[in-house]
């Protein structure tokens, strides 16, 4: 079949089937070929191919020969008579052919890339988004500023021992706990400095959600974000049987693209602690 | 496989949604990733121009321009993209994802649709400062996806729970004008002409006929069903349905979503992509299968003919739908474009 590419020009190089390795020309490939799989376990001769191999093993030392050396898994068998590039199993050709190709599209790409750089345009936060990250961040501050008190803040028993009194992590009684930059996708900052044996993650989480149950109202909209999303697995035959979400609801809820508008933290008041939780139990 | 396709630099995420520019120059693929590409075609390999977003994205277009284009994702704002400077503008928002978005030359609208279960009309050339929301319709479940037929000026809706939606964009723009002329919500939902799907699972994908006599649909179970606008008797007795990107494992015949369908805009025949990882040309007046290519390295997610017919891009990557068969492919993205599509969806012509 023609080679059909008028954009990129490539070549491809000889290569071993047996360990799949690249060479500059057949001569070093039959080199290689000789002294890294048709060499004679018993002496110190080299054998053209696999089946020369097996006529010198039979008829100089005896004996069945080892299976070939140095190569792929389930590539040592004697049944493939290879001489350099001849003889590889067309399926094989093909699909290294298919690997290569998209190879070298990506490799020629990514050198085009880096000789001009592209236009990144990072300057994109839109006007309504600065707007909605300063109001929030404005309502935040007050809130700081008078701090209400928790209804019923986590007993004391849910500490850790030995934890340091003012630890940043339980968070201390009456304060709401730090708040998040109106930024998604950011991770609340954990204490450096926290020795392995406190950082347990079932203490953690267990200070994390007595704090909070004990905010005004848990949404049950919250617990179903659970960090895992429950996805139904193939079901006779079909690959995606839920009839409820599609593939891409599902993914949306996944932590890495989980959503959360800077402006909603406005509308609903504890929107913000509600994150910080989730972010928290994504970091564990 | 990927022989004989020409391959464009991949986002670094999978992809959601293609599309051609009005003069088939251009292309613009929408990632999982929070960006969209715009790659210019013809000529040497370029590096794309990137445009970033706080969310990942479901939803592109064009405008009529080549250089705007308008998206849409996860974080539920509708963008109008400058690509001149790179820039946009944040036209309103979804209470949820925004599904699909069609631009309409013909009425110069903006129509999006969400999964918070609206359709939402935009006029781009409101006054700076006055609400681009032209109007907002209610639809009877969430919206997946839209295609618009501009030779009837059809638009098609297919939702959850294998709903479909038939709007006029004519009825669409004219109810802009009442909601305008101050008698509040009585954007009607008699407006839309609601069907349902032909297909028993939900509806992944749709696709309407370049003759916009009817439209093409593909469920998340490996079955494709072609159907027509026309609501007589005979019209509705010629739909029918058929199954496609299915694949024996094991004895076991596995279906699998058909991601993307689009109609050739010249030979009005269509291809379908799966997350088998096949692409078929499908004849719906022979019914019959005209082409199937070789498979490729993963999933389809995405396609799109250029409007000149001469061009088919593919965009492949791992959908999250349980269709994997190697944890290397997980991360695999491409995007191709095939360029032997006018003859390969000419159809045959009987003897």
């Amino acid at each position: 079949m023609g080679r059909k590419k008028k954009t990129q020009v490539f070549v491809l190089k000889p290569w071993c089937w047996y360990c799949e390795r690249e060479f500059e020309d057949d001569k070093v490939l039959l080199q290689h070929q000789k002294s890294k799989h048709f060499k004679c376990q018993l002496c110190p001769r080299k054998l053209n191919t696999a089946g020369g191999l097996m006529v010198h093993s039979q008829q100089v030392h005896k004996t069945e020969p080892e299976p070939l050396t140095n190569t792929l898994p389930g590539r040592d068998s004697f049944d493939v008579e290879i001489f350099g590039m001849e003889g590889v199993p067309t399926n094989a050709l093909a699909e290294w052919k298919a690997r290569k190709e998209t190879e070298a599209g990506s490799v020629a790409l990514a050198a085009a890339a880096a000789a001009h750089r592209p236009r990144h345009a990072y300057t994109v936060i839109p006007e309504a988004d600065l707007q909605a990250a300063l109001a929030q961040h404005r309502a935040l501050m007050a809130k700081r500023n008078n701090p209400l008190p928790l209804p019923n803040y986590p007993p004391p028993a849910f500490y850790p021992p030995g934890m340091p009194p003012g630890f940043p992590n339980a968070y201390p009684m009456g304060m709401p706990p730090p708040t998040m930059p109106p930024m998604p996708g950011f991770l609340p900052p954990f204490p450096p400095a926290m020795p392995p044996a406190l950082a347990s993650p079932s203490v953690d989480r267990t200070a994390l959600r007595s704090v909070g149950l004990s905010s005004p109202a848990p949404t049950p909209q919250r617990q179903s974000m659970a960090p895992e999303v429950v996805v139904l697995p193939p079901k006779d035959g079909t690959i995606w049987p839920d009839v409820e979400a599609s593939p891409a609801e599902k993914r949306a809820q996944q932590p890495r693209y989980r959503y959360q508008s800077p402006t909603e933290g406005l509308d609903q008041g504890d929107v913000a602690n509600g994150r910080k939780r989730k972010a928290a139990e994504d970091f564990l | 496989m990927s022989a004989g396709d020409l391959s464009l630099q991949p986002p670094s995420d999978g992809i959601s949604a293609l599309a051609f520019s009005s003069d088939s120059s251009k292309l613009l693929v929408a990632s999982w990733d929070g960006t969209i590409q715009l790659h210019n075609l013809g000529g040497a390999p370029q590096p794309p121009m990137i445009m970033a977003h706080p969310a990942a994205v479901l939803a592109i277009c064009f405008g009529t321009s080549p250089m705007t284009g308008f998206s849409g994702g996860l974080d539920k704002r509708v963008r109008q993209w400058d690509f001149h400077s790179g820039q946009c503008r944040v036209l309103g928002k979804h209470d949820d994802a925004i599904s699909s978005i069609v631009w309409c030359t013909e009425f110069n609208v903006l129509v999006t649709t969400s999964w918070d279960a609206t359709l939402k009309v935009w006029d781009i050339n409101a006054a700076e400062g006055a609400p681009a929301l032209r109007s907002s319709h209610a639809l009877p479940a969430k919206a997946y996806t839209l295609s618009y037929a501009p030779s009837t000026q059809t638009l098609l809706v297919s939702m959850a729970h294998r709903n479909m939606m038939l709007f006029k964009l004519a009825d669409l723009a004219a109810s802009q004008a009442q909601a305008k002329s101050g008698d509040g919500n009585e954007a009607k939902e008699t407006l839309g002409e609601r069907r349902e799907g032909a297909l028993k699972f939900m509806t992944r994908s749709v696709a309407c006929m370049a003759d916009g006599k009817g439209w093409a649909s593909g469920s998340i179970e490996g079955r494709i069903a072609v159907e027509y606008v026309d609501p007589s008797p005979e019209a509705q007795a010629s739909k029918y349905a058929f199954r496609a990107h299915r694949q024996p494992i094991d004895g076991v015949d596995h279906a699998y979503p058909i991601n993307a369908i689009a109609y050739h805009p010249i030979h009005n025949t269509f291809a379908t992509g799966g997350s088998d990882g096949h692409i078929s040309i499908w004849d719906h007046t022979a019914k019959k299968r005209m082409k199937a290519y070789p498979k490729y390295p993963t999933s389809v997610s995405a396609l799109a003919f250029s409007p000149d017919g001469k061009k088919l891009a593919i965009g492949c990557s791992y959908e999250h739908d349980n269709a994997l068969s190697g944890p290397e492919e997980k991360g695999r993205v491409l995007v191709l474009i095939k360029e032997t599509v006018m003859d390969d969806c000419k159809p045959k012509v009987k003897a």
